[in-house]
């Protein structure tokens, strides 16, 4: 099953680096990064020895590109009607997933390394915290591999790649910005219990806890869920076409 | 055909709603399991409760409830405070966990015309407009223990974030077993019931106000303040003397030049201090006629953003100028003093003597009336080659001896109200001598300063001044588990990015700066010494004096003129810094990585197709 995960990721990461899509979204993230934290996330007005500015918008930013890694995984595979033939394949569905999916947050995780130099000027230049960054990176590491399961599924529904990039961006969107606070606010619970759900349920409370050095197992777990179901219902979904 | 697509659409959607069960039962489970327990991965231990706060929490033995009061909506009016929100309500939490079942934590959220709004108005939590001022938001708490006991923080300012975890503690603290004993406070130079510090004081103890001409000192007392002593009565002498005796203890604010004070009211008296005996007695000396001043202390204050005066007779202490490990849990204050006193001590046996803090290894000495009259330049001028360490204030402990022989008063006035004479100490006293009495107004420590509505919880310290005596006073009442309170992390000193750029740049130039400065004191200097022989007619006004006074002028000028050249080149620099920053970030560095990158996939990429293509070709 490794076998046919690593050929998979292989074949996946060769097809991103051999076309041009990779460097153009790989450029789109750096300067989009680095533009929102200087311009917008007042990097240098703020004391910044978390990269707070930094890590800040990477769920906006990696709403509106992630989807463009995840859109062709299954998407292109369904429009050349390729998908067939990897279906009828000796490989469990499992571990073409898995394979999609690693290489597509692998891919995410090169776009966070280019940011890695930044976090080295402000160690040589200024004050750094730099367990507060590692915990923002795992927190940026977790939020993109939500977002490329979340991505993976939305394309294995999806026939057509721009298809899967609108809805995907939309979801992610939604996501990022929804606090599930009208669903909560309407069961009329106590408050403490209210704070807890919306703690609970909500994407950037459990990011913004990693982002500021807050690390609970729930935060972690959280993300480690959204990928495990997600995962599962693109299994299930394959499987589903399979049959 | 539909009937198909109708079974697919009912299998995703059980399927995404079983997932969605399964997500939010495994995620509750985590919740009930695991709680809000969080690890603290920031460097400075950001998050996490400080060992002092740990020890308040565990040793609760009166149930206490905090009750806060929190509007939901605050977060959509106000989205910088919800991280604000979500921290105080962890951190209570934190406490909760702590307490082993001691702390209940109820939150509210006071609707408007609810009984909740009702309840947080009733108790004074302060309400503010939501931002479209269609109603009122509430974020507040009150403390109380099952004696009735109650504390309020009528809203947690976002300003004092740094300080959430020592209010809160303090409460805590104070709900149980707390020794409320009383404070005196006598003040020999003005109104201090106005001040910052007499309120804090007030909000934990009972605060009794002494006249300063009183001859007994109440045994209630168990610690005194004296604010500024000066023209001193002997009877007052001999309360004080006697106070001690009895084991009273005592924070003394003694100063060669009040000018806080001074400068509020003009009219105090000339400083001569009646009570510099009985310090003798004590084994402390204060030399009245000189300031203590340290040019590495300098505090800088700006008249405008380009003009910086650096008084080297307004100093801040740090870490490495304190003495103080078993208060405040440890040195990281700061403390600000202006113009404070030359302290010695003359040891006298069974006697513990301890310098909270001093100046550093190049402390001087300036004569007092040349700063009480001077201005900056003037005492820089005066400064001694010579320098020392200078205590600026003691700790003193034991038993000491009366200053007087026999009683002053009259034996046939001798009552309950006047006790008898006693010649030595009862039981061991503690007394602070601290050589500024500037030390304790609003203008030395507080940003905030006097408003009207203003709570304690308001107030924005620059120093932590008003801490250090609140903590001394619960130290010698007893209240050990409160003089410990970590108070290093209330001074929030972290730079922004731009600023530790323009420092860096700023160092660079130093020389250049302080040599441009020390030639304007030099000029303006001159400049005064020719004119006071102008003005006392040592020499005669001619032509050649007034192009020589116009040259000084026309120098000074010129040498501020490059001062502000400076500066400009200063933020030139700091600019470029910020736009190389920007530039290596955004497009090089990633530039060359990408572009590396880019030839290291191709030329991977072209090795093996040839690999291949030899494949084949075999």
């Amino acid at each position: 099953m490794i076998k046919t995960i690593m050929t998979i990721l292989k074949k996946e990461m060769m097809s991103y680096f051999e076309g041009v899509s990779a460097w153009v979204i790989l450029s789109v993230y750096i300067l989009t990064s680095m533009f929102v934290t200087f311009f917008v996330g007042g990097f240098f007005s703020i004391n910044n020895s978390g990269l707070f500015s930094f890590f800040y918008f990477q769920p906006y930013i990696m709403a509106l590109l992630i989807p463009s890694i995840t859109m062709r995984l299954w998407a292109e595979e369904r429009k050349s009607g390729t998908l067939e033939f990897l279906l009828t394949q000796p490989i469990s569905v499992l571990s073409v997933v898995i394979g999609k999916y690693l290489a597509a947050w692998l891919m995410s995780s090169i776009m966070l390394l280019l940011s890695i130099p930044l976090w080295i000027y402000l160690n040589i230049y200024f004050s750094a915290d730099n367990l507060n960054i590692i915990s923002g990176y795992t927190g940026c590491i977790l939020i993109t591999g939500s977002f490329c399961a979340l991505g993976c599924l939305i394309s294995s529904f999806c026939s057509s790649p721009a298809v899967s990039y609108l809805w995907g961006l939309i979801i992610l969107f939604c996501l990022n910005v929804s606090d599930f606070s009208s669903i909560i606010e309407a069961m009329h619970l106590p408050q403490i219990i209210e704070l807890r759900l919306h703690k609970m349920l909500s994407l950037s409370s459990h990011y913004y806890d990693l982002i500021n050095g807050q690390v609970g197992l729930d935060n972690i777990l959280y993300f480690i869920l959204i990928i495990i179901i997600c995962l599962w219902l693109n299994v299930m979904s394959i499987d589903y076409k399979k049959n | 055909m539909n009937k198909r697509k109708y079974t697919k659409t009912m299998f995703l959607t059980a399927l995404i709603l079983i997932s969605g069960i399964i997500f939010l039962a495994l995620m509750s489970s985590l919740t009930l399991l695991f709680g809000n327990r969080k690890a603290d991965i920031t460097d400075t231990h950001r998050y996490g409760l400080k060992a002092e706060s740990i020890e308040i929490s565990k040793q609760i033995d009166n149930p206490i409830t905090i009750t806060v009061y929190v509007s939901d909506d605050l977060d959509s009016n106000y989205p910088e405070l919800d991280l604000h929100r979500q921290n105080i309500i962890r951190l209570l939490e934190q406490y909760q966990n702590l307490s082993d079942g001691k702390i209940t934590l109820d939150i509210k959220n006071p609707e408007p015309y609810s009984p909740a709004e009702y309840e947080a108005q009733s108790l004074n939590i302060r309400a503010f407009p939501d931002t479209e001022n269609t109603k009122n938001l509430y974020f507040g708490a009150t403390f109380s223990n099952s004696e009735g006991e109650r504390y309020i923080i009528p809203y947690f300012s976002i300003q004092r974030q740094n300080y959430a975890e020592y209010d809160i503690s303090r409460i805590i603290g104070k709900l149980n077993g707390f020794n409320k004993k009383n404070i005196g406070v006598v003040s020999f130079g003005g109104n201090i019931e106005n001040l910052q510090i007499i309120k804090k004081i007030k909000e934990d103890y009972p605060v009794k106000y002494l006249n300063n001409k009183t001859s007994v000192i109440p045994p209630s007392i168990q610690t005194l303040l004296i604010f500024n002593p000066q023209q001193v009565d002997v009877g007052f002498i001999y309360a004080l003397d006697q106070y001690i005796m009895r084991g009273g203890n005592l924070i003394l604010f003694v100063d060669p030049y009040a000018e806080a004070v001074g400068e509020k009211y003009p009219y105090t008296k000339k400083n001569t201090n009646k009570l510099l005996p009985l310090l003798k007695s004590w084994g402390v000396e204060l030399n009245e006629k000189t300031v203590v001043a340290d040019t590495k202390l300098s505090r800088d204050e700006y008249q405008t953003a380009l003009s910086r005066t650096s008084n080297p007779t307004h100093i801040n202490l740090s870490a490495e100028q304190m003495n103080i490990p078993n208060i405040m849990g440890g040195n990281q204050i700061k403390l600000t003093m202006y113009s404070a006193g030359e302290l010695s001590i003359n040891p006298l046996e069974n006697i513990e003597y301890q310098a909270l803090f001093s100046t550093t290894e190049n402390g001087k000495t300036v004569p007092a009336e040349v700063v009480k009259f001077s201005d900056v330049e003037t005492i820089n001028n005066h400064l001694p080659a010579e320098t020392k360490k200078y205590p600026l204030a003691y700790l003193i402990q034991g038993n000491f001896k009366s200053f007087f022989e026999k009683s002053i008063i009259s034996e046939n006035n001798f009552s309950e109200k006047f006790p008898p004479y006693i010649p030595i100490s009862l039981k061991p006293s503690k007394i602070v001598v601290i050589a500024d009495s500037d030390f304790l107004t609003d203008e030395t420590w507080n940003l905030t300063g006097y408003q009207k509505d203003s709570s304690l919880y308001d107030q924005i310290p620059s120093s932590n001044n008003a801490d250090f005596i609140l903590s001394m006073i619960d130290y010698m009442n007893n209240n050990e588990s409160l003089s410990k309170l970590h108070v290093s992390y209330l001074i929030n000193d972290d730079k922004n990015i731009v600023e530790q750029i323009y420092s860096r740049v700023f160092n660079t130039h130093l020389k250049e700066y302080e040599e441009k400065e020390k030639q304007v004191a030099q000029l303006q200097s001159d400049l005064y010494k020719f004119q006071q022989k102008l003005s006392k007619r040592e020499i005669g006004m001619t032509l050649m004096k007034i192009q020589e006074l116009d040259e000084y002028n026309r120098r000074q000028q010129q040498i501020k003129e490059d001062i502000k050249v400076l500066n400009y080149q200063i933020q030139q620099e700091s600019g470029q810094i910020v736009n190389q920053i920007i530039f290596a970030n955004m497009l090089f560095i990633p530039m060359i990585i990408l572009i590396l990158s880019y030839a290291g996939v191709k030329i991977c990429i072209y090795y093996r197709k040839k690999k291949n293509q030899r494949i084949i070709n075999e």
